[in-house]
């Protein structure tokens, strides 16, 4: 049963934080389903076992670690793509409102 | 106006010329170098563009039919305001965009000198190359003069041009190269972008040599972590600009 602190106490933050509307269904989406591939792996001994198998892990909860890891960077990643959107989509805004400005400015100067 | 048509030192009076400054706290010297640019001919109009200075930029002497102004509300970069001033001018339909840099460092006399370059040597860029930019006085200045060095014969590998300056402030763009940049994004060091992006779209670069002012007032925002994000960011341009060429 310790085992399923972690993944139970980030799932409740996770969820509270997106009722309260502080963090977007995209970001928690990601978030629930990296907690549950954590909550499976440290749950059932049989995907363990493959999985460590799978990794030529000797000792099978080291699986868990890698598990971890492998979900954090892929998170990062996914983070780092939606903050990278979010610059574009702002720069393209302020470029829109730039050319506004200024244009009704030339205008407002040639009058 | 077509560039063809256009060569020859007299054509320059037939000419919209726009002259970028972008400003970050770069304040005292603005309403000067507006009022120098704006002296050089009626074909001269000014674009400063303040990138979130806090204090905002005075903006009381900036208003005339030649004179434009922009504030970010926030700090963006000066990727993000070489963008609008390349929108700016491919909307105003300018056939030459020349920004400098907002603290003096650039000798307005130059700049004719340097328009002139472009139109007779049919180039689409100028990059103004500094010929007093590098110091041997001190640990900080030898290492700068060592980096920059190394980051140049790096660049020109590259791209294969032969540019003795990469990261001048000073950069004259064409009508043409003002239609094909615009389209691009660039992010917070549009020097080195710009040239890239230049030799990806085919455009012809080429080299101006200017002699830099000392720094008046102020110092370089240059810090010991921003010149490793420079030197990282160079790096991924030029690793960006070789996967766009295999692909």
């Amino acid at each position: 049963m310790v085992q399923l602190i972690f993944p139970i106490v980030m799932g409740i933050i996770v969820l509270v934080l997106f009722r309260s509307g502080r963090l977007s269904l995209d970001l928690s989406g990601v978030l629930i389903a990296a907690l549950v591939a954590i909550l499976v792996v440290t749950t059932n001994d049989s995907i363990l076992n493959a999985l460590s198998d799978l990794l030529s892990i000797v000792y099978p909860p080291l699986a868990i670690v890698g598990v971890a890891i492998g979900l954090l960077l892929g998170i990062v990643i996914v983070l780092a793509v939606m903050i990278s959107d979010a610059r574009r989509r702002q720069t393209a805004l302020l470029r829109r409102i730039a050319k506004v400005e200024l244009n009704q400015s030339a205008k407002k100067n040639k009058t | 106006m077509e560039r063809s048509a256009s060569t020859g030192a007299g054509a320059l009076l037939l000419m919209k010329i726009l002259v970028f400054i972008p400003t970050f706290n770069d304040r005292l010297l603005i309403p000067s170098l507006v009022e120098s640019v704006l002296a050089l001919g009626d074909q001269f109009h000014t674009l400063v563009i303040d990138d979130g200075s806090d204090p905002a930029i005075e903006t009381d002497g900036m208003s005339g039919s030649r004179q434009q102004y922009f504030r970010c509300p926030y700090n963006v970069g000066l990727g993000v305001t070489m963008n609008i001033a390349l929108d700016y001018a491919h909307n105003a339909q300018f056939d030459i965009l020349l920004r400098i840099d907002a603290d003096g460092q650039h000798a307005v006399e130059s700049l004719l000198p340097i328009i002139e370059s472009i139109v007779a040597r049919g180039a689409d860029v100028m990059v103004g190359a500094r010929s007093n930019s590098l110091s041997f006085d001190s640990p900080r200045s030898i290492t700068a003069a060592v980096l920059r060095r190394h980051m140049n014969a790096t660049a020109n590998w590259v791209s294969g041009l032969q540019l003795d300056e990469w990261h001048s402030g000073l950069i004259v763009l064409s009508r043409v190269a003002i239609e094909r940049l615009h389209l691009q994004k660039y992010e917070r060091y549009p020097e080195v972008e710009v040239l890239l992006r230049s030799v990806q779209l085919h455009l012809k670069v080429d080299q101006f040599s200017i002699t830099q002012n000392q720094r008046v007032h102020g110092r370089s925002t240059i810090t010991l972590s921003g010149g490793i994000h420079l030197a990282l960011r160079f790096y991924m341009l030029l690793l960006r600009h070789l996967l766009k060429r295999r692909a």
